[in-house]
């Protein structure tokens, strides 16, 4: 059975992007560990160019979100478009372009930004050659992906698809117009955009990221492993239209709450700020359907490990999507812009939603792919308590720290004058900065245990195969 | 109630051209909810949520502890 | 219409099952958001402050060089050595703790100065606004401290602010500025096909003489010593 599964399917190229997103979610979250403890006990810079906070920094969220993020994504969406179109996917040769090219992109990306190589805008500091490179490499997944589905057998395509296909199409859109770059030389370029232009695009650009690429991708992820690996039908397919739709209009008007009251003017930020608080509806909708699609069948979740890790992170994506709409109400942006509340934010969707899902997704695959079980259910559940115990702490560390700075910033003492110097402020941040990293290393830990799962289970199931393999032979 | 107050005649193209837009997604919005929920379609959109089990009876029974196949499954 | 519909099922099925609909519809309704809220931006005049208020930008006579700019006389490019200085800041990734963005708050008026004008960031290829303040802003930390104070500071922060988390950042003061790579950096600057610095030939010429011995430290001190002091701000008027 699982013979002519591989033959039919291309489970091989799948693999392979599987087991770079544990790779790479461990490789991602040990720079975050150390920037975070860089800014607990500043020492740790060492006084080395390429470890500092404000080379590293780059080099965390381009490996989390491009390394991690993105071979998740490549694995779960070629694997789930081959099996709910029924075919193989449409070029063998267009994938492996697609995982090689993704990994020089990541490879690059690890040696320039400590050199300091960088376009300086958050979430897209790649230089240019990179830029193009990525931009050529993304234009191939989506095309394969494309092509897949329309030799697909099946006649309507299923949701996950589409969330999928959604997040291709914005992110060509936005990494081509966001990188628009006049260059000096190899390693230098400026944005050809400038001051409130280029503020809007950049925001554009990097809600979006978090919009599509991280949520809209991870709901196709979600769309498909969650019923899979609890075995019935989405809670209610019609709530996920609705879903879709909303998501892909509403979510690419969000990029302007991270610029209220700065120098853009009032009325794109209010706009940006009222979508925001209407996206709220259509993410529960998607939250609520991965949670239901449990009724009935709720007991699964004392014995299925896996099934915790996907609805627990439905319920850190509920969370969060809840948190940003509050978070972008003009009132409550004045105290959190510029603080630690928004990495918190930030954080509590990656970790908790994103990396979760991931992992879920991600057991399920490897178990499907070499066609075995776990090599430990325990240490599964150990990934689990790490993972949600880890982004607890991290979160509730910079809930404290931001809405503590926030406060102090605009805090009056009886003579009308400010309380507080800045420094005063940072003192006041070390013990939640510690309390971050330790946070974070906790989760750290989860990843760690996760790969070394991974690579006990691969290696079980290829002893196992050469073992069959001999008896058959000598028999 | 000054807030209600519009100054019609003040309105720039650009003014225009956000309401026009805003009150178009708005309808466009009801429209999508009307349709998709209007109870004559739900057999028709809630027939493809079973896509996901369609396929040939893949591995999924050696692998079972983890995805007990029960109601989904609709080609037993 | 309803009638069609019961044939062929919602307008759903349509794009459900094409998948040429499906790219086509998705690309356009994720354009919207961003045409409404970018676009405009390029073309409405009241979002740059300079428009209403002219004395914001430099006005340069001819014959002027960015040596007879005053502090407050308006928004003017960067001078080469700060252009430098500037590319520092992005190389080491300054933004990331560094606003360069002050809100209209009365705290933020009082701790960093007036509030931050779109037009001040105009000739900024990419926007140094930032998102976090793990430091203070620097939107007007020009002319607030000295040159040496600065040079300690980037050197070993924590000598002249105990409480700070800041790198050290001993090599910008071995690292020389090359002459020919400035005047590279303005040419693209200079030549920018959306908001170009309008640098003279003879800001170009200047380059050697301005730069000639400098360090990377000396431009991020220039670079900061210029960030906020280029307007003079009228308290009694409202710029936004």
């Amino acid at each position: 059975m699982q013979a002519s599964l591989d033959q039919k399917y291309n489970f091989e190229i799948i693999k392979w992007f599987t087991v770079s997103a544990v790779i790479y979610l461990v490789v991602g979250t040990t720079v975050g560990v150390y920037i975070a403890s860089e800014l607990a006990w500043p020492f740790l810079n060492f006084d080395i160019a390429e470890l500092t906070f404000g080379r590293l920094r780059p080099l965390h969220t381009n490996a989390v979100i491009f390394a991690f993020g993105g071979m998740s994504l490549m694995a779960t969406s070629y694997y789930s478009v081959q099996r709910t179109c029924g075919v193989r996917i449409w070029s063998d040769k267009l994938a492996w372009f697609v995982f090689w090219g993704w990994t020089a992109v990541i490879i690059s990306a690890v040696i320039t930004l400590p050199l300091g190589i960088t376009q300086s805008k958050e979430y897209a500091e790649l230089e240019w050659p990179i830029d193009l490179l990525i931009a050529v490499v993304w234009v191939a997944y989506t095309f394969n992906f494309v092509m897949t589905i329309a030799t697909r057998k099946t006649k309507h395509i299923y949701v996950s698809n589409w969330f999928f296909l959604s997040m291709m199409v914005m992110i060509t859109l936005l990494h081509v117009v966001n990188s628009l770059a006049v260059p000096v030389d190899m390693f230098n370029s400026y944005s050809i955009f400038s001051g409130v232009q280029d503020a809007m695009i950049q925001w554009w650009w990097g809600h979006n990221a978090v919009g599509f690429y991280l949520t809209a991708g991870f709901l196709g992820i979600m769309y498909y492993f969650v019923p899979k690996q609890a075995g019935r039908p989405v809670f209610s397919y019609r709530l996920s239209v609705i879903h879709f739709w909303a998501l892909t209009f509403g979510y690419v008007w969000l990029g302007a709450h991270h610029l209220q009251y700065t120098a853009l003017p009032d009325w794109t930020g209010s706009v940006g700020a009222a979508i925001s608080l209407a996206m709220i509806i259509p993410s529960w909708g998607g939250a609520i359907n991965g949670m239901m699609t449990l009724s009935g069948a709720w007991d699964k979740l004392r014995t299925d490990y896996i099934l915790r890790f996907l609805i627990v992170s439905l319920a850190f994506y509920a969370m969060s999507t809840f948190e940003g709409p509050v978070m972008s109400a003009k009132t409550v942006n004045a105290l959190s812009h510029y603080t630690d509340w928004t990495i918190g934010h930030v954080h509590s969707g990656a970790l908790g939603w994103v990396a979760m899902v991931a992992a879920g997704a991600i057991y399920h695959l490897v178990m499907k792919l070499w066609n075995t079980k776990m090599y430990s259910e325990s240490l599964i559940n150990m990934h689990f308590w790490l993972a949600t115990i880890g982004t607890v702490v991290y979160i509730i560390a910079m809930w404290v720290s931001g809405i503590m700075q926030g406060l102090m910033w605009r805090d009056y003492d009886e003579f009308g004058t400010l309380t507080y110097t800045f420094a005063e402020s940072v003192a006041a941040m070390h013990p939640y900065y510690a309390m971050r990293a330790v946070g974070g290393f906790i989760y750290w830990t989860g990843g760690v245990v996760m790969l070394y799962n991974v690579i006990m289970t691969i290696r079980m199931a290829t002893s196992e195969k050469s073992v069959s393999a001999a008896t058959t032979a000598t028999a | 109630m000054d807030i209600l107050q519009t100054d019609w005649a003040a309105m720039t193209l650009n003014d225009w051209a956000g309401l026009i837009i805003t009150v178009g997604v708005f309808f466009l919005m009801i429209w999508a909810y009307v349709t998709t929920f209007n109870p004559k379609n739900k057999e028709k959109l809630e027939s493809q949520s079973t896509i996901i089990f369609d396929e040939d009876n893949d591995m999924d029974d050696l692998t079972s502890t983890h995805s007990t196949s029960t109601k989904g499954d609709s080609k037993k | 219409m309803s009638e069609k519909k019961n044939q062929t099922g919602p307008i759903q099925y349509k794009f459900e099952t094409n998948i040429v609909a499906m790219v086509l519809i998705t690309l356009a309704l994720v354009s919207v958001g961003g045409l409404v809220e970018i676009v405009p931006l390029f073309y409405i005049d009241e979002t740059m402050e300079h428009n209403q208020h002219k004395e914001i930008l430099w006005d340069r006579q001819e014959g002027q060089s960015l040596n007879d700019w005053q502090a407050g006389d308006g928004v003017r490019p960067y001078k080469p050595l700060e252009l430098m200085g500037r590319k520092v800041y992005l190389r080491e990734g300054c933004y990331l703790c560094h606003s360069q963005m002050i809100r209209p708050f009365r705290d933020e008026k009082e701790r960093y100065g007036h509030y931050s004008l779109a037009s001040e960031s105009i000739y900024d290829h990419p926007f140094q606004w930032g998102s976090k303040r793990t430091g203070p802003d620097l939107a007007r930390v020009g002319a607030k401290y000295s040159d040496e104070w600065h040079e300690l500071h980037l050197e070993a922060p924590r000598s002249v602010v105990p409480e700070s988390v800041m790198p050290n950042y001993p090599w910008l003061a071995k690292a020389p500025i090359d002459a020919e790579l400035t005047v590279k950096h303005m040419e693209v600057m200079r030549n920018m096909p959306n908001a170009p610095a309008p640098y003279t030939d003879a800001d170009i010429a200047s380059v050697p003489a301005e730069v000639e011995g400098k360090t990377e430290l000396d431009a991020l001190v220039a670079y900061l010593q210029v960030l906020g002091t280029m307007v003079k701000f009228d308290e009694n008027i409202d710029y936004r």
